[in-house]
């Protein structure tokens, strides 16, 4: 999965109005709240796989951090 | 208190883990023949071993979501290889939680397979006079509060759940001619395996915010299998239809 790829997922899996860029902060990203991750944890245990828990997504940063979760993620 | 004889068989899915082994512990305890099922082979062995009277645990290891269609055939060969059953007790479950949004179908569908549409094919098979016991036969499901009051992210366990209460609620009033009586058990959280699966995702403070909400803290799996004992027994033969909570006080 690309950079660019990712930031369109991670739009549709917090419902962002806006373009979401790969560095950004996920402080500043208005939509990334309890019910955003509880949606990206979903999202990565179906759709692809990965088991990802609260208490790790509160310890990332940036958009490119929920990225490098994601096996195959191409910085 | 309830009391079975050897003579009483009854199945309990679920039963490696969780309220299903709470449940075929107790009834192991009060007498009864208990068919334990479960996907877990190395778990029924803890099980037999930790039961009262290991001689009447049996183990029937089976993937209740591997053929749905089949369980009727299944039930049929528990009858044949150990007598005609008494009860079932049905406690296997899984849950995922997710918002709306992420409502995905192969997951619903998992879930529904576990939680909805094999307790209630079990059950409705069970209702066939030359599977079931011809006095007593009981079923109890084990539902789930959410079903009712489901918090954010429960939706297609809720669902699937809803879905349990109302078909046994039908299979309730199909039975009750012929003295089967069917009811649900809907409880609020309780500390299980389940339970500390959804803490490692959701993290801590869900544990704690929910605790907050139940007066009586919140329940143990025995809190649970003492209504679903009582239930089977003849101890509530007026009693069919309900979905009782077991909630700790909470609404």
């Amino acid at each position: 999965m690309t950079a660019r790829e990712f930031e369109e997922l991670f739009q549709d899996i917090i419902q962002g109005d806006d373009p979401v860029a790969i560095d950004a902060e996920l402080a500043d990203i208005v939509e990334w709240d309890s019910m955003a991750m509880m949606a990206l944890i979903a999202h990565f245990g179906s759709k692809l796989g990965v088991a990802v828990t609260f208490d790790q997504l509160r310890k990332l940063r940036t958009v490119r951090d929920v990225a490098a979760l994601v096996p195959g993620f191409t910085a | 208190m309830s009391a079975f004889s050897a003579e009483d068989r009854i199945l309990v899915t679920g039963a490696s883990s969780g309220i299903g082994r709470a449940i075929a512990l107790l009834l192991n305890g009060r007498g009864a023949t208990v068919i334990a099922s479960g996907r877990d082979e190395s778990r029924l062995a803890a099980l037999r071993e930790a039961a009262d009277d290991p001689a009447r645990m049996l183990s029937e290891p089976l993937d209740l979501a591997e053929h749905p269609d089949a369980l009727p055939r299944w039930l049929k060969g528990l009858r044949e290889r150990h007598g005609r059953l008494r009860g079932l007790a049905l406690a296997a479950g899984i849950t995922w939680n997710a918002p709306m949004s992420q409502y995905d179908h192969g997951k619903a569908r998992e879930i529904f397979d576990i939680c909805c549409h094999a307790p209630l094919i079990l059950a409705g098979a069970f209702c066939d006079r030359r599977i079931r016991a011809g006095k007593g036969a009981a079923v109890v499901c084990i539902a789930a509060g959410a079903a009712a009051n489901p918090n954010p992210g429960q939706g297609m366990y809720a669902a699937a759940k809803a879905g349990l209460i109302a078909g046994a609620r039908c299979l309730a009033a199909e039975s009750a001619p012929s003295g089967v009586r069917v009811n649900c058990v809907s409880p609020g959280l309780v500390e299980t395996p389940m339970l500390e699966d959804t803490v490692r995702r959701l993290g801590p403070e869900f544990l704690e915010r929910e605790r907050r909400s139940y007066p009586l803290g919140l329940g143990l799996p025995e809190d649970v299998a003492h209504l679903a004992a009582f239930l089977l027994s003849d101890e509530a033969r007026w009693i069919t239809g309900l979905d009782i909570p077991v909630t700790g006080g909470r609404r």
